[in-house]
C-alpha cells in the first residue's frame, strides 16, 4: 500500500508546472532574505530597539518592499514565512502576536503595490509603472500599513502599553530604515556603474 | 527550459531592471521629466552639430519655457550627471555645455530600442 501511495507521490512530482518551481524558489529565497536582515538589523540597531519588535531604524522593511516588487505574491509569501519562524522569538508567550503579525509583515508591501503600481486584475510582469516617486510612496503607504496593522493586533491582543508612541515609532523605523537602505543601493549602484565605465 | 519558464525568468529580469532604474532615479526626487529631456534634446543636439550652448544663450530658449525656469532644469540635468561645463577652446571666459558620457548613453539606449522596435 505504501509502495503504491509513494510511487503515485513520485509520478504527480513532475507534472507540477515548472512555474510552479520558480515560484516556490522565489518564496524561498525571500524567506531566507526576511529571516537575514531581520538577524542583520538586530545586530547593527540593536541599541535603537524601543520595544519588542519595534526599531527606530527597521530596514528590513526596505528588504520586503524590493522582495514583493520583484518576486511578487511568492515574495510576500515567503516574507509571511520568515516572519512566523522570527515572530516566536519575538512576541514569546503572545499567540495572537506570533500567530498574526507575520501575516500583516508579508502581505503589507504586497497590498501596496497592488494599489500604488494600480495593479486591479493581475501583477504587471515588467513594473513598467514603477518610478523614484512611485517607490517612495510604496514604501509610505507600506509602512502605514505594516504600523497600522501590528499595532491594531497589539490593542486586540493587549500587547504593549503606548499604543500611538508605538505606532509612531514603527512607522518612523520603517519608513527610516526602507530609505536608508534604498539610498544605501542607489549609491552602491552608482558606484557600479562608475567602475564599470 | 520551457517557454514559460523563459517567459517567467524574463520578466524577473525586467522588474530588476525596472528595480535598479528606479533606485538610481532617487536623486531626492529628481527624475527626467519629458521638459527636462527636451532641454537635454536641445544641448545635445547643438554639441552634436559642432555649436555647444552657453548658459545664456540656452537661457534665451524662450520655446521651452522662461529663462529662470530653463536654468533651474539645466542645474537639474547638472545634478543628474547628465551635462557638464567646459571652458570653450577660443575663449577660457566662456562656459560651454556638454553631455556626458551618461547622456550619451542615455540617447545610444533609446536609439536601440527604436530599432529594435522598427525591426
Amino acid at each position: 500500500m505504501l509502495a503504491i501511495n509513494m510511487s503515485r507521490t513520485l509520478r504527480t512530482f513532475p507534472t507540477l508546472n515548472p512555474i510552479r518551481w520558480i515560484h516556490l524558489g522565489y518564496a524561498l529565497i525571500a524567506a531566507v532574505l526576511g529571516i537575514g536582515s531581520w538577524w542583520i538589523n538586530g545586530l547593527v540597531f540593536e541599541n535603537l530597539e524601543v520595544s519588542s519588535g519595534i526599531n527606530l531604524i527597521y530596514w528590513p522593511h526596505g528588504i520586503r518592499v524590493l522582495t514583493v516588487l520583484l518576486f511578487g505574491l511568492p515574495g510576500a509569501l515567503g516574507l509571511t514565512l520568515s516572519g512566523f519562524i522570527v515572530s516566536s522569538s519575538i512576541y514569546s508567550g503572545q499567540m495572537w502576536m506570533t500567530a498574526l503579525a507575520p501575516f500583516v509583515s508579508g502581505l503589507a508591501p504586497y497590498a501596496a503595490r497592488r494599489i500604488i503600481l494600480l495593479e486591479r486584475t493581475s501583477e504587471s510582469p515588467h513594473l513598467e509603472r514603477l518610478s523614484p516617486k512611485t517607490l517612495i510612496s510604496l514604501i509610505t503607504l507600506s509602512a502605514l500599513f505594516n504600523a497600522g496593522g501590528h499595532t491594531l493586533l497589539r490593542v486586540a491582543s493587549g500587547f504593549g502599553e503606548n499604543h500611538p508612541a508605538e505606532f509612531c515609532a514603527m512607522l518612523a523605523g520603517d519608513l527610516l530604515g526602507a530609505l536608508t537602505l534604498l539610498f544605501g543601493l542607489k549609491l552602491l549602484l552608482l558606484a557600479v556603474d562608475k567602475l564599470i565605465r | 527550459m520551457s517557454k514559460d519558464t523563459k517567459g517567467e525568468l524574463l520578466s524577473l529580469y525586467f522588474r530588476f531592471a525596472a528595480l535598479t532604474d528606479s533606485l538610481k532615479g532617487l536623486y531626492g526626487g529628481a527624475e527626467l521629466t519629458p521638459d527636462i529631456e527636451a532641454l537635454l534634446q536641445v544641448l545635445c543636439a547643438h554639441w552634436h552639430a559642432g555649436s555647444p550652448l552657453s548658459v545664456r544663450q540656452v537661457m534665451q530658449f524662450e520655446r521651452l519655457g522662461s529663462s529662470a525656469t530653463i536654468f533651474k532644469r539645466l542645474k537639474r540635468l547638472r545634478q543628474m550627471d547628465l551635462v557638464t561645463l567646459l571652458e570653450a577652446p577660443d575663449d577660457p571666459r566662456k562656459r560651454q555645455i556638454v553631455p556626458t558620457t551618461r547622456a550619451l548613453d542615455y540617447f545610444s539606449s533609446q536609439a536601440l530600442a527604436i530599432r529594435a522596435a522598427s525591426a
